[in-house]
């Protein structure tokens, strides 16, 4: 047990490396100098050599990549080639607004997907059954930033029941922030909950073909009460594998999703950091971003061993 | 004689109108054992789980059942769930998939009682379970309701179903080859294990296997199944000794592994068949139990 | 029920069938004819709705809506062909290596393959757009290489299938060295999988197309495209939906149309397999 969760954090720690170094190699290696790209192709050759020099861009690569690593373990992700401000508070501040969008969105999936997919799974042998699979599929086939222009087409424009946009944080007007979160959260939640639907249905149709459900039946429980008791916590394996990768699924739509509802989270700044040519933003985003993922996958795993006693012991 | 415990008449069983059992008929009495043989195949499972009301989706089963008078077969799924578990209970072939493998042992064996009401709190229901597991001779009783199945053995995993069959205190319990996954060394005792919670709680049985000494055991009598019929019925020992249906006497023959014909070779089935099966859609062959033999249904008069 | 298995499997594939064909004839009919110069911006007929002139209305600058999308099919199945045709060329020699290696190099090679999965296409394409600029060839690209994961691991759980088949051991047995066993027979037997998986990830490859050209990171104006029709119909949602519904409807039905062929063939080459993923 513990050597598994020791060999799973060295996975995790060697893939973070590897990945800063990829995403430090992308943006290093690719043809183009920074300070040339911050500063436009009209800046003098003076202006660059001094902003060169300031963000030491002259050093080697190899020192320019060890300051870097040693910044975001320090939480010191620099400044900004443009505003010269420094990047960290602003990435923290942005960073609360995407995990309460995330997380928001996360639930919805969740309360979509689970009574939908069993619901599917119980009845699938009868029109109802195959009527929710194809909403199902038919909600796969829709991107989350195209789900949240119909929510907001619907519930902003058409009935005027929701704010279109905007964003306000929740210790300021705890109100206006639900109003505001529901059609994001929304538009990311409902799509992810079809995605992780088709994947409930999968998983409980297998557990209701297990002989320990049919013992479960057989001391008395009703169909319903067998499942949830007995079907769903086994169902979850699989599930959770999914709904891990979905996170990061979620994490990334959140960025499309900000820019629909003029949120300012991290897709924002990232996505203002593109505009700008602010290279070094990108960078510390991008790597915080593929870390959240990686971490993510490595929670997974971590709850496979709490859902499943069987894991346990293997290895 | 006694009333009929259970009364299975005409009972058939079909999936996706191809059948699978034709047109059973047979009773069971309080503290009976009745064995059901045959090979795999032979529908025996799928007439267990007919009886239980359990049958997968897609199979249809018609006829009649009875329990005690009432009648199973499209009773209200509600008023089937009150029977199991605590007026007919089971007890599979597979202990390795029977138990839910992310439950702890004790909350399994104690979920049987706390669904029909039997125990008044958790605590109790705690308490029955681990006496429910010292009945049938598992080691260590408090320690193993707290332990995960995968992390006992087969046979131990067999002792844990048949403590939750027999948790109930059912009527009727049907055992649907539940040695037939367990080493040899470890058979005799679940064997005598079944007996004896038959015997304390004056249960009739329904004991299905394809193994005639283990029927032989512990059936007093017994129906032989082939292709979804019955083809021979009567007292254990003397359809086991003279047999009168030709598949009864290959049955018997192929069990006799050393067993072999004039030319040295070892006997197969078809030597004592004169040809495949009758179709199910056809109509049942002449045989039906006799008065005689004690297998007259209520319907059939005795 | 295999038979209603299989028929379920066609009816998937005939309805995703037909909806990839219409988009595939509407991006070949775009080259030969559209009802309209796509990007003839006209003043005088801006913001109308349906009529015979045009069939779906025009948007604010007077461009025929049927027009743009006709012309944005062709970018969307063009961006997609590349992607996966760059994620099939990268993943399935990465899986049947994979597969075939000592097992601490097929270790190696998928644990390479999880890292890539940490990089969605949206951050490779922002990384690229960032450094080379946006432009059809850098989503293409970020949409391709980050669809390889999936492509390597399907093909690498198919090839070590095939590993184990006898066959196979028959062929080792006989001395046949392994290019020649994965050429003459894990490839023909993963061909299948390859092709299922080549359906999904064109979906896969249709929804990041558009959500890059949304955010403006695909194919630059004037050339139309789905993701930035929708793009531009956002500032109107209020006066004008139209202007998004019709090119999401498109992205949709294409995207389902990809979905449901890919599960039919699915389900047709292993009807045991339920559809999952």
């Amino acid at each position: 047990m513990l050597l598994r969760v020791l060999t799973r954090l060295a996975v995790l720690l060697a893939s973070l490396a590897v990945s800063s170094l990829v995403v430090f190699a992308f943006m290093a290696v690719l043809p183009g100098d920074p300070a040339r790209v911050a500063l436009g192709v009209n800046a003098s050759e003076a202006a660059v050599q001094q902003l060169r020099s300031d963000f030491g861009l002259d050093r080697p690569l190899p020192t320019q990549y060890l300051e870097w690593v040693r910044g975001l373990l320090t939480l010191d992700l620099g400044e900004s080639y443009i505003s010269r401000a420094a990047i960290a508070p602003q990435v923290l501040d942005r960073a609360q607004v995407t995990l309460w969008l995330v997380g928001a969105g996360m639930v919805v999936a969740v309360l979509v997907a689970v009574p939908l997919g069993s619901l599917a799974a119980l009845t699938s042998r009868s029109p109802l059954g195959v009527l929710l699979s194809a909403v199902s599929q038919l909600g796969v086939a829709v991107p989350a930033f195209l789900a949240g222009i119909l929510l907001v087409a619907v519930f902003a424009v058409g009935l005027g029941w929701l704010p279109a946009s905007g964003w306000t944080p929740p210790a300021q007007d705890p109100g206006r922030f639900l109003s505001q979160l529901v059609l994001p959260a929304s538009s990311l939640g409902l799509v992810q909950g079809a995605v992780l639907a088709r994947y409930v249905r999968s998983a409980v149709l297998e557990v209701l073909g297990e002989d320990y459900l049919r013992t479960a039946r057989a001391k008395g429980l009703r169909p319903g009460p067998a499942l949830v008791r007995h079907g769903l916590r086994n169902a979850a394996v699989p599930v959770v594998t999914v709904l891990g990768l979905q996170l990061a699924t979620l994490l990334v739509g959140a960025v499309v999703v900000e820019r629909v509802f003029v949120v300012p989270g991290l897709g924002s700044l990232l996505l203002d950091a593109v505009a700008n040519r602010d290279l070094v933003v990108i960078q510390d985003v991008v790597m915080l971003l593929v870390a959240a993922v990686l971490v993510i996958n490595f929670v997974v795993d971590l709850l496979y061993l709490a859902i499943d006693p069987r894991l346990r012991t293997a290895r | 004689m006694s009333a009929a415990l259970l009364e299975v008449e005409g009972l058939s069983v079909a999936a996706e109108g191809r059948p699978l059992v034709g047109d059973l008929r047979f009773a069971v009495r309080s503290g009976e054992r009745v064995g059901l043989i045959g090979e795999s195949g032979s529908g025996k499972s799928v007439t267990a789980l007919a009886l239980m009301g359990l049958l997968p989706p897609g199979l249809r089963a018609g006829g009649s059942v009875r329990l005690a008078g009432r009648e199973l077969l499209g009773a209200p799924e509600a008023e089937l769930s009150r029977l199991r578990g605590a007026q007919v209970s089971m007890v599979f072939q597979e202990p390795m998939t029977a138990l839910n493998p992310t439950m702890r042992i004790g909350p399994q064996v104690a979920e049987v009682l706390q669904v029909h009401g039997r125990v008044p709190d958790r605590r109790s229901a705690w308490q029955a379970a681990v006496a429910a597991l010292a009945d049938v001779g598992l080691p260590d009783p408090p320690a193993l309701a707290r332990a995960y199945p995968h992390q006992l053995s087969g046979g131990q995993r067999q002792r844990v179903v048949i403590a939750i069959a027999l948790a109930g205190d059912p009527a009727l319990l049907v055992c649907d080859e539940p040695t037939s996954a367990l080493d040899v060394t470890v058979q005799g005792r679940v064997l005598e294990l079944i007996r004896r919670g038959l015997a304390e709680r004056g249960a009739g049985c329904l004991f299905i296997s394809h193994d005639l000494a283990v029927v032989a055991d512990v059936c007093e009598r017994v129906l032989v199944m082939h292709a979804g019929r019955v083809v021979e019925a009567g007292p254990t020992r003397r359809v086991l000794t003279r047999p009168q249906h030709p598949y009864t006497r290959g049955l018997l023959a192929a069990s006799d592994l050393g067993r072999t014909d004039e030319h040295g070779r070892l006997l197969t089935m078809d030597r004592f068949l004169a040809g495949p099966p009758p179709p199910l859609t056809e109509p049942a062959p002449p045989w039906q139990g006799t008065a005689e033999d004690g297998w007259a249904t209520s319907g059939g008069g005795s | 029920m295999s038979g209603r298995g299989s028929r379920r499997g066609g009816a998937a594939v005939l309805v995703g069938g037909a909806l990839v064909a219409l988009v595939v004839l509407m991006a070949l009919l775009s080259f030969l004819w559209t009802p309209h110069d796509p990007t003839l911006v006209d003043a005088r007929v801006r913001l109308q709705g349906p009529s015979p002139a045009y069939w779906l209305g025009t948007d604010r600058f007077g461009r025929d809506l049927v027009s743009q999308l006709m012309v944005g099919a062709r970018t969307t199945v063009y961006v997609g062909l590349v992607a996966v045709g760059i994620a099939a060329l990268v993943g399935v020699p990465l899986g049947v290596l994979a597969a075939m290696a000592p097992r601490w190099l097929g270790e190696l090679l998928m644990r390479a393959n999880d890292l890539l999965l940490a990089f969605p296409a949206l951050l490779l394409a922002v990384m690229l757009a960032a450094v080379l600029g946006a432009g059809t060839g850098v989503a293409m690209v970020a949409i391709g290489v980050s669809t390889v994961p999936s492509f390597a691991r399907v093909v690498r759980a198919g090839s070590l299938q095939v590993l184990r088949s006898d066959f196979v051991l028959a062929a080792r047995a006989a001395g046949r060295r392994p290019w020649g066993v994965a050429v003459r027979h894990v490839l023909p037997n993963v061909a299948g999988l390859v092709i299922v998986q080549a359906s999904v990830a064109f979906a896969i490859a249709v929804l990041a197309e558009a959500a890059l050209s949304f955010l403006g990171f695909g194919t630059p104006p004037p050339t139309p495209s789905w993701g930035r029709m929708l793009q531009e119909s956002q500032s109107l949602l209020f006066t004008d939906p139209r202007l998004a519904v019709v090119p999401g409807v498109a992205v949709a039905a294409a995207v389902l149309g990809f979905n449901l062929l890919g599960d039919g063939l699915r389900d047709r080459l292993d009807p045991r397999l339920e559809a999952r993923r």
